[in-house]
Formats: C-alpha cells, sequence, structure tokens
C-alpha cells in the first residue's frame, strides 16, 4: 500500500483530484462553531456521535483547540454521564440533578465520549487524567449487563434488560469500550471489574457469517460491509486487549470469530468496483450501481474511479470506501484495493466544493459521510492529514492518548486508594473517608 | 416638603397653559413636544445658547432648571432665599414634574423603536397591553377556582364549559404574547391538561458541542417528555407526547421503549398501534426504531393472542406482510424491513409459499436485487420442515431434501444464464451448494460455457465470476495451471479492479 500511495504523487498524477484541505477545515469549523441547522433535530439523539465527528476531524486536519475548547468539551461530556454507568446520546437524554438517573445511557454514546476525552487532552498531564471523572467501575459493570446470554449486546438498558437489536454495531462498540476503559488488572485488585463474556462475543459473531461469506445482523440477514467492519473491529480490539495483557490469549479472536475466512475476503474484495462517472450522473435513480462492459479497460472519465458498496450490487456511497477498506486493513488484505482510484472516488466525486463530503454524486455535504470520507483518504494516504486507526476510526495519536488516559486513570485510582488507606489509620479523616463513602 | 406640592399642583395648570403646536406624528414626535412643553425657555436655550436669552428668559430657565436640585436640598439656600425662590416658581407656573431629554420606550420584539411608533400604533399596542392584563386575571381566577374545586373533592371539578373558556383564553394569551414580545409559547404550556406537569427543559452552555438549532415545538415537546419519563406516567396523553416527539425525532432511542410501555400498560390494542405506525413507517423509510418498536408489538401480540389462535395469526402475518410489500414498493432493499420479514416469518411459522412467490416475483423485477435473494435462502434454509436448526449457512445441512437443492440450483443458473455478471445469482448458487454439501465440481460444465479460450487468440468471456469459480474448480481438480490462467486474466484483464484480491488468490494456489 505505501508503494501505492506513492505513486500518487508521481508525474502522471496531474490530474490527480487533491484534497481541498482549507475548505474541509472550514466546514468543520462551521459545525464546531455554530448551530446544526434545524433539520439535524432528527439526529438529536446521536450528538455525542456527532460532537466526535467534529471534533475528531478537526484532530485529523491538524487544526489545534484552544485550552478553552478543551475545556469545554471536556466538560459537556462529563455533563452527559448517567450515575449508573455509562454516557447519555444528547442532553435530550441526560437528566440534571436529582433524577440524573432518570436518564438513559447509550453504548455508541459511551463509545464517543470516551474517544472524545481522549482528544480533548493535548498536554501529557491533560492526557493522563483525561479520563478523570469518568466513573469506571460503573461504566463497566453497566457494560456487562447489556452483553445477553447469546454473546449480544444490546444499547440500553431498559428496565434492567439490554434493549436495541441483535447488532453487530453494539458488539463492536462493546469490545472497543472494554478496550479504552478495562486494563491489565487481576482478579482481587480493587479497580477489577467483572469482564464481559468474550468468549460468548466471539462464539456470536463467528455465528453470524452468511452463505455469501459477508456479516450480516444474524446469520440469515443479507451480508452488509458496514456489519462485517463491526464484527471484524470487535475482534480486532479484543485482540488489541489481549496484546496488551500478560495473559496473552494464544490464539487470536480474528481467527477464531471468523467461520469463513477465505469466503469473508472474497465478499469484501468484491465491493469495489469501477465506477463510470459519466453514465452514473446522467443516470436516473436506480437502485444498482452500473457494471462496466466486461473487459472494458477504457477510462471514462480520463482517470480511473473505484466505488465501494455494503451489499452486492448496490450503488456507491462515500461511507463504504471506509467499511471496505478498514476491514481488510484489520485483516491484513489492505492490497485487495488500489488506493489511489478509490481516494479518486472521493476526492472527484463526492468531494463537495463547500467542503465535507456527500453520500453519492451530487448529495450536499452531511457530518456522517464527511467524517468518513475524510478518514479514508487519510487511510488511504490520499492527502496530507494525521494518520488514522482502522480499528477506532480516529487518528493513531488519538489512540495513544486513550491508552495514556487509561493508565493514567489506573494508576490515580490506586494512588486515591493508597491515601484512603492512609486515612483510616487517622480517625478523623478515617471517619471522613465514610462519610464520603455513605454519600 | 410642602412648597413642593404646592408646585406640582401649579405644573399641571402651566401644562394646559402651552401654546397649541402640530400634531405630532409619532410617539418620539409626541415625546420631543412633551419635552418642550415641560420645559419652558428650553427651546429658546438650543436655539440662541444662554448668552443670547432675554434677562426674563435667562431668569425662568435658571428657576426651571433649579427645582428639583433645590427640592432635594441639593443647592442649600437661606430661609428667605428659600422662600422668594419657591414664590417666583408658583407665580410663574413653571413645571415641577418635567420629560427628560430623548426620552427611549424602547424596541418591540422585531427591535423597532416604538418611539418610531404611530400615534395609532401606540394605541394598538397599548390595548393589547391592557387585553393580555385582563385576560392574565381571568387566567389567575380560574386556576384559583379549580384549586378550590380539588380541595373540595368529588363533584367539585371545573365545568368543561369553564375548560373549554379557559383554553380559548390561554390560545388568545399566547397569541398576545407573541404579538408584543415575541414569545413562542408551545401548545403543551397553554394546554391546561399538562398544568400538573413541570418540564424539564434542556439548558446547556453555549461552547456545548454539536448544539442543534431545535425548533421551539421540539424543545417544549422534549421537556415534557422528560419529566413525564422521569415520573413514570403511562396514560393517553404521554402516548400522544410521544407521537409528538416520534414526529421530530423517530430516532429518539427510549421514547420508542416508553411509548411501548404505554400501549402495553393501558392495554390498548396492538392493531391500532400497527395502523398508527404504518404511517410513520412510510415517511421514515430508513429509521431502525420503528422496526423495533414492531418487534416488540409483534411479541406482545404474539403472546397474549396469536400464540393461542392460528387462524388470528394467519391474519395478522398477511395484513403484515401486505404492509411489508407496499413499503418494499417504494424500497426495494430496505434492510430493516427484511429484517423485519424474516422476524416475523419465524415467530409466525409463516413458511408459506407465498414468501418464495415473493422473492421469486421481486427477483424478476430485478435480477440484481440481492435483498430478495438473501431473503430467499432464508425461506428455502431455515425453514425447519425442511432443514437442521441452527446450521449455519457455511456449512453442509443434511436435513435438506436433495429436490430442493436441485430445484433451488436450477432456478440459480436460469437467473444466471439472464445475467451471466450478476454477483448475487452466483453467490447464491455457491450457497445452494454448500447446503447440499456438493463440491463446485458439479457445477463446471454449467460455469464453463461462460468463456471460451482462455489465454488464446480468441479468448471471451461473458461472466468474471465464472473464471473465479472455475479456478476453484480446476484448484480442487489438482490442476494448478489452469486455476493460475483463470486468476491471471481476471487480474489482466476481465477484473483488473480486483488485481490485489486476484494476486492473493494466485500466491494462495502455491
Amino acid at each position: 500500500m505505501g508503494e501505492k500511495s506513492m505513486a500518487m504523487s508521481s508525474p502522471d498524477a496531474q490530474a490527480a483530484p487533491q484534497l481541498d484541505t482549507a475548505r474541509h477545515i472550514k466546514y468543520w469549523q462551521r459545525c464546531h462553531k455554530t448551530f446544526l441547522p434545524t433539520p439535524y433535530t432528527s439526529n438529536d439523539s446521536t450528538r455525542l456521535t456527532f460532537a466526535f465527528f467534529i471534533i475528531s476531524a478537526l484532530d485529523i486536519l491538524s487544526v489545534p483547540f484552544t485550552a478553552q475548547e478543551r475545556a469545554a468539551a471536556r466538560s459537556w461530556v462529563l455533563s452527559l454521564q448517567h450515575p449508573e454507568g455509562g454516557f447519555c446520546g444528547s442532553p435530550t437524554h441526560a437528566i440534571p440533578g436529582e433524577k440524573a438517573s432518570k436518564g438513559s445511557a447509550n453504548i455508541a454514546a459511551t463509545f464517543f465520549a470516551l474517544i472524545l476525552l481522549g482528544l480533548a487532552a493535548d498536554t501529557e498531564e491533560e492526557q493522563r487524567s483525561a479520563f478523570a471523572g469518568v466513573n469506571r467501575k460503573a461504566l463497566l459493570r453497566w457494560l456487562k449487563k447489556l452483553q445477553r446470554s447469546d454473546g449480544s449486546f444490546g444499547q440500553v438498558l431498559w428496565d434492567g434488560e439490554p434493549m436495541g437489536g441483535r447488532d453487530m454495531r453494539h458488539s463492536y462498540l462493546a469490545s472497543a469500550i472494554r478496550w479504552m476503559l478495562r486494563g491489565d488488572l487481576k482478579e482481587g485488585d480493587e479497580d477489577w471489574v467483572e469482564d464481559i463474556d468474550t468468549e460468548g462475543m466471539i462464539e456470536y459473531i463467528r455465528g453470524v457469517q452468511t452463505y455469501d461469506g459477508g456479516i450480516a445482523e444474524s446469520s440469515t440477514e443479507e451480508s452488509h460491509s458496514g456489519y462485517s467492519y463491526c464484527a471484524i473491529a470487535a475482534l480486532a480490539m479484543l485482540d488489541r486487549h489481549s496484546e496488551a495483557s500478560a495473559t496473552k490469549e494464544t490464539k487470536r479472536a480474528l481467527d477464531r470469530g471468523v467461520a469463513d475466512r477465505e469466503r469473508l475476503l472474497r465478499f469484501l474484495a468484491h465491493r469495489q468496483f469501477k465506477y463510470l462517472s459519466r453514465q452514473e450522473e446522467a443516470e436516473e435513480s436506480t437502485v444498482n450501481h452500473l457494471e462496466a462492459k466486461l473487459g472494458d479497460l477504457s477510462l471514462d472519465g480520463g482517470i480511473p474511479y473505484t466505488g465501494f458498496n455494503g451489499r452486492w450490487n448496490k450503488k456507491a456511497d462515500t461511507c463504504y470506501t471506509w467499511w471496505a477498506c478498514g476491514t481488510l486493513k484489520l485483516l491484513d488484505c489492505d492490497g485487495f484495493y488500489d488506493p489511489r482510484p478509490s481516494c479518486n472516488y472521493l476526492l472527484d466525486i463526492t468531494q463537495h466544493p463547500i467542503g465535507g463530503f456527500g453520500k453519492s454524486v451530487g448529495d450536499p455535504p452531511d457530518i456522517y459521510h464527511s467524517y468518513l470520507g475524510l478518514t479514508t483518504v487519510a487511510l488511504l494516504g490520499g492527502a496530507e492529514l494525521k494518520e488514522v486507526d482502522a480499528g477506532l476510526c480516529c487518528s493513531i495519536e488519538g489512540v495513544r492518548k486513550i491508552e495514556v488516559a487509561r493508565d493514567g486513570l489506573l494508576q490515580s485510582l490506586k494512588r486515591q486508594r493508597e491515601q484512603r488507606g492512609g486515612w483510616r489509620a487517622d480517625e478523623f479523616w478515617g471517619k471522613a473517608a465514610e462519610m464520603v463513602k455513605v454519600k | 416638603m410642602p412648597p413642593k406640592a404646592k408646585a406640582a399642583a401649579k405644573a399641571a395648570t402651566s401644562d394646559s397653559k402651552a401654546a397649541p403646536e402640530a400634531t405630532p406624528e409619532t410617539v418620539g414626535e409626541r415625546s420631543k413636544q412633551r419635552f418642550y412643553q415641560t420645559n419652558p425657555v428650553q427651546k429658546r436655550f438650543e436655539e440662541v445658547g444662554f448668552p443670547g436669552l432675554t434677562p426674563a428668559e435667562k431668569k425662568t430657565y435658571a428657576h426651571a432648571n433649579l427645582i428639583l436640585p433645590v427640592a432635594n436640598r441639593l443647592v442649600s439656600l437661606s430661609n428667605k432665599t428659600d422662600r422668594e425662590y419657591w414664590k417666583h416658581v408658583a407665580k410663574e407656573g413653571l413645571p415641577c414634574r418635567r420629560l427628560k431629554n430623548g426620552y427611549r420606550w424602547g424596541e418591540d420584539k422585531h427591535g423597532r423603536d416604538i418611539g418610531t411608533y404611530r400615534l395609532d400604533e401606540l394605541k394598538k399596542r397599548t390595548l393589547s397591553q391592557a387585553r393580555l392584563t385582563a385576560l392574565d386575571v381571568l387566567h389567575r381566577q380560574f386556576l384559583a377556582r379549580r384549586e378550590a374545586a380539588a380541595a373540595r373533592g368529588e363533584g367539585g371539578e371545573i365545568s368543561p364549559e369553564e375548560l373549554d373558556e379557559e383554553k380559548k383564553r390561554r390560545k388568545e394569551m399566547a397569541e398576545l404574547k407573541r404579538e408584543l414580545y415575541g414569545e413562542i409559547p408551545g401548545p403543551l404550556a397553554s394546554d391546561p391538561e399538562w398544568d400538573d406537569v413541570a418540564p424539564i427543559p434542556q439548558t446547556e452552555p453555549e461552547d456545548a458541542l454539536a448544539r442543534i438549532a431545535y425548533p421551539d415545538e421540539y424543545a417544549e415537546a422534549v421537556s415534557y417528555l422528560r419529566a413525564v419519563m422521569a415520573a413514570e406516567e403511562y396514560s393517553p396523553r404521554c402516548l400522544r407526547l410521544t407521537e409528538r416527539v416520534i414526529a421530530m425525532n423517530p430516532a429518539h432511542y427510549t421514547v420508542w421503549l416508553y411509548r411501548f410501555k404505554i400501549v402495553s400498560a393501558l392495554g390498548l390494542p396492538v392493531l391500532d398501534e400497527i395502523q398508527w405506525l404504518n404511517g410513520v413507517a412510510l415517511d421514515n423509510l430508513k429509521n431502525y426504531q420503528i422496526w423495533h418498536h414492531r418487534q416488540l408489538l409483534l411479541d406482545h401480540h404474539f403472546a397474549a393472542t396469536l400464540a393461542a389462535d392460528p387462524d388470528a395469526a394467519k391474519q395478522f402475518a398477511k395484513s403484515e406482510t401486505d404492509f411489508i410489500s407496499r413499503i418494499l414498493a417504494e424500497d426495494t432493499k430496505n434492510y430493516h424491513v427484511w429484517s423485519y420479514r424474516q422476524y416475523l416469518v419465524t415467530k409466525l411459522g409463516y413458511w408459506s409459499p407465498f414468501e418464495l412467490a415473493t422473492t421469486q416475483s421481486m427477483i424478476e423485477d430485478d435480477l440484481r436485487n440481492n435483498s430478495a435473494w438473501s431473503h430467499r435462502f432464508f425461506i428455502v434454509f431455515s425453514d425447519p420442515s425442511v432443514s437442521t436448526p441452527g446450521s449455519a449457512p457455511t456449512e453442509h445441512d443434511p436435513k435438506v431434501p436433495d429436490a430442493i437443492i436441485d430445484r433451488e440450483t436450477q432456478y440459480a443458473k436460469d437467473k444466471i444464464l439472464l445475467a451471466p455478471q450478476n454477483q448475487s445469482a452466483w453467490h447464491y448458487l455457491r450457497g445452494v451448494l454448500v447446503k447440499g454439501g456438493r463440491g463446485l465440481g458439479t457445477v463446471s460444465e454449467f460455469a464453463s460455457q461462460f468463456f471460451t479460450d482462455l489465454g488464446g487468440e480468441g479468448e471471451s468471456v461473458r461472466s468474471s465470476h465464472a473464471l473465479d469459480l472455475m479456478s476453484e474448480v480446476y484448484h480442487k481438480q489438482g490442476d494448478v495451471e489452469k486455476a493460475r490462467l483463470c486468476l491471471q486474466r481476471l487480474s489482466d484483464k476481465w477484473d483488473p479492479v480486483r488485481e490485489g484480491y486476484w494476486k492473493y488468490r494466485l500466491a494462495e494456489l502455491k
């Protein structure tokens, strides 16, 4: 892949479209500083997700945040924490004061909240205390409650039960949250929390491969590259966790969790197709992508375009370049796609003149596609951007910060405990500590 | 301070003595006129300055301007001078209460200076304000009466007429408030039915992230929703409230769970709820929560009624699939809808020929509709009467009769012949062969018809998928060279977009 991305700067690449970095920065700064327009009301429940897209996009574009901006992001995220663990999706779902427990935490919101806290930290000191204020134990216990007996995860607890579909996205989010917060603690340690059932998770993921090799919401449904990404990334995050711990798994979750790797690779490799830009633009709405004439090697737009879809025969869409390429990257198969024509599609077809990316040709930019378009260009090395991590979909720098934040949190918990231990010897401080506990 | 009182009394007369002037046009002009009326000599002073005044004018000017300082004892005069001074003020009838210059009337809701209002405009505004005040008095009376009625207990309720009147009154008050002050009172705040709920509004700092310009109606509805959800109220009015919120934010992840709880707590008919849901689903094709809600309703309905009543179950399955077909006609590959369809079939055991026929007709409409192909695979290979429960789609299921494997193999082949490059049909064929425990070799003759003279002068290929499949067949037969040739030609000529993948496959051949 490195070889191929080098080719992008070769002399024959003159016609290659570029990322209009300045416009993208403007687009994201507008999202950061002004109100999102009223039609975004239907996205009210996922504001934390949108906040992550905004902050992380600016991070990938190397736009620095002021100390005030960092503090504001941090305090807003923490204001959405639920007293019984996890984070609420938006202020709509968080209730202030005494009735706070009547709010509702959500697994996706929790994932994005933790990454945001990492991204909002700049100095070494900030990074070490990025997770200060996160109720780690409650969060991990809540996460465990979201797992069902079949190994799948729900998105919210409702009357104590995990609710929401048996959706592969939730497995991924759970695995990533676990990696971000759990750390390498031994049973018996006061900060140790009972783990989720990782074997159950692997079994569940293993069971959802479909007849064509792809992964769906369940094994009988239609395979989809978005779900495939979630399944593979969930397994990859399990492996990351075990690599970082002293008790390494002997066989990687990535191997154990995929029933038929060859079929999966075929499915993923087939998500790309030669994108016929002229015909697609002329075409009225159809549900299928246009097939190039078999064996026709001509270039219809002067440069080659590779589009990606999420399911067999469907049309190209910005975000599917990420879902397919990201998954292949996690599977160490990034040679399956050619970064240059894949970037050409994003930069020439869906990049929007005002900044951001649209879903498909001719679409206005929206936050979701703008973010995944940007991370994909970064993943494929198509522009001067921070390197991104295929597993967490943010900058690798951000991933490092999260690691520092986790270690910092565990150390400070330990320190606090030792101090408390010291207080107990003293009658006054011992009583004070008791009082705090009751509260 | 007696002298002052006396002076004030005189001031009124001095006002009436003022020379008649042109009628002012605007409120500001009238203020200006009154300013000069209550500040004698001021106009002359502005025109000619103090030195230009006649001695009499100077005297009047000085006396007039000293009234307040003297009255407030800011200037201390001897008793005699004080007496003299007030005598003079009284004699001249100098106004004690005077308008200040440049009086500001403030701005209206549009930011327009009320000073620029025409007099009749101001009058109208003042009347509206008066009307609002009057309505407010009546409104407070209503609240007091209601409280008293509640205290009396049973039979002491407010009459429906009175309630109606109050609703009208609030509507009028809301309109007046909007007209006068630009306040946008939501429909809930002005509905007496909601008076007992203290809404929990959303407040957030200015530097909050991903702020949305919420419409007022949404902000209001959500503030009430938060309150009733926290209070765990399950009532008809809450059901209506969830509808309001869902209309504006169908992706709200707990309002649906709450709504389901209301439906079950009140024992509302599931079919009514589904009827309502149909409309919402048609308006929001891409929404996931709607279909999850439908799934909960199905479970609920099944446990309460359908499990014990096969006829009702059949009827329900029919009406559900009718609606699903309607939605799929608009959006043939809607993931959530197909998911729900599977759930329905499994739950109600609806493994009917009708389902198979549906996939058939949808595939005929669009051979590349992979959702329909996928559903077909489910209908054929998950039917418990002809399959092993829990058998993975990636493994052989010996319980599936050969006749079915034959039928499905033929079906896929027929469709491939119609469109040899169709990915869906080829992968369906592969899936069927796995289920039947049959090797790819069993279709090698079929697949070979899609290419001729591979690697030769007259090479032609009608399906890259056939080449892919045959490379595996040749490999299995031990003919690595032929397998290699298939993959090489795919990489070089027939499917170069996947060059990297074909190279990987080539490397795996060794």
